[in-house]
């Protein structure tokens, strides 16, 4: 089976999203979730911060304030409604700029798990085109560490095993050349396709 | 509750969930926490100048002139308190809420790739019997699929080998010379682990 071919993996930002599922799943579930606590955050900021102007504007009406000239009571209601909005302005930016970061923050986060997938997706295209390939490290602070050492581990032993495989079925091979006289055209086929499986065992290692 | 042995042994042949899981919803959950501890510091440190604004506007606005300006920030006082008690306990609540969505939502990754390790381990141990199944609706489906591709792969190859070596047993097994052959009989030896392990 012809291995599919990889493009080669370069580390730039674009390349943080490897596995768009998975991340958007987690990024796009716990950036909502915090976005609804900043909404309730903001909220009952906004609400405290407007008391005082709504109960100011509304006491300017009161009977009381009659000594205040409508210009002058126009003036604070406007001032207080431009603080207000100054204050929700600000919070809706900084809640968009914290929304991003933790998006950012999150794609990274998943990145160090989508890296090793990607990873042992690649070792698996190996396997299928009939390698077998020896595991690499993983790089520092990435997971699926577990899971990495139990792939590492199959591979070595599938290793060890086609080595013995090899030994054994050369062993075989040289004791039929000992004994002359086994060459019928029945037996040389056999060993002729055992011949050919063998060399196939060693390219399978070597790559 | 005690187990059997066979129950033991049938435990431990199961599938089983990394505690990388764990690690995952830690990282995401407490990276999550900072951002809401700090937002909620923010919040808090607004709530309060937004209080502290108040009282003064109540004062320059002459808010003095009315019967209850000291009722007014008594109001805005404890509204600010009622604030910071639900910005601290609903921050717990969320981040307790968050660690439990991610840590259960982290077995749609961990759960398939538990399955994948286990019969990784299987294969390792020369079981070339199992096939992998793939859902489409797993977050992993597609590394499922190259790794069931690599499974089928596998068990053809040892097929192929299998019979390839069956062959050349049977060719020479009725030679003399051949049966006390050391050589040989490893090879036969060999031969029947290999197709133990294709079940």
């Amino acid at each position: 089976m012809a291995e599919p071919t990889h493009p080669p993996y370069k580390r730039s930002l674009k390349n943080l999203l490897l596995n768009r599922r998975l991340q958007m799943y987690y990024v796009l579930w716990v950036t909502c979730l915090s976005a609804v606590i900043a909404t309730a955050l903001g909220v009952l900021i906004y609400q405290q911060s407007t008391f005082a102007s709504r109960e100011i504007i509304a006491g300017l009406n009161a009977a009381e304030m009659e000594w205040l000239n409508p210009q002058a009571k126009e003036s604070i209601r406007q001032a207080l409604g431009r603080s207000d909005m100054g204050l929700a302005a600000t919070m809706l930016g900084i809640g968009i700029a914290l929304a991003l970061v933790l998006m950012a923050s999150l794609i990274v986060v998943t990145h160090r798990v989508a890296g090793p997938l990607l990873r042992a997706v690649r070792y698996f295209d190996q396997l299928a085109a009939g390698r077998l390939p020896t595991v690499g490290p993983l790089r520092k602070g990435d997971q699926l560490t577990e899971f990495f050492a139990t792939l590492g581990s199959t591979l070595e032993a599938l290793r060890n095993r086609a080595t013995q495989d090899i030994e054994i079925v050369q062993a075989f091979l040289d004791a039929c050349v000992r004994h002359e006289g086994l060459g019928t055209a029945e037996v040389a086929k056999a060993l002729d396709a055992l011949r050919l499986v063998q060399q196939q065992k060693g390219d399978a290692l070597k790559s | 509750m005690i187990m059997s042995h066979r129950q033991t042994q049938r435990a431990a042949d199961r599938p089983r969930e990394s505690s990388g899981q764990i690690w995952f919803a830690l990282r995401v959950v407490l990276l999550s926490a900072a951002l809401f501890a700090g937002m909620g510091y923010v919040a808090m440190r607004e709530v309060d100048s937004a209080t502290k604004v108040g009282a003064n506007q109540i004062e320059v606005t002459g808010f003095s002139q009315l019967d209850d300006p000291a009722e007014l920030k008594r109001a805005l006082l404890q509204r600010e308190r009622a604030i910071d008690r639900g910005i601290i306990g609903g921050a717990v609540v969320l981040s307790l809420g968050l660690l439990a969505f991610v840590l259960v939502s982290a077995r749609r990754v961990y759960g398939p790739l538990a399955r994948v390790a286990f019969t990784l381990k299987k294969i390792g141990e020369g079981s070339f019997a199992q096939a992998h199944d793939v859902n489409e609706d797993e977050l992993l489906a597609e590394l499922s699929r190259h790794f069931a591709a690599a499974c089928i792969a596998l068990r053809e190859t040892e097929q192929r080998e299998v019979a390839v070596w069956r062959g050349a047993v049977e060719a020479v097994e009725n030679d003399p010379r051949m049966r006390d052959d050391q050589a040989f009989a490893r090879l036969r030896a060999q031969l029947r682990i290999k197709e133990d392990g294709l079940g």
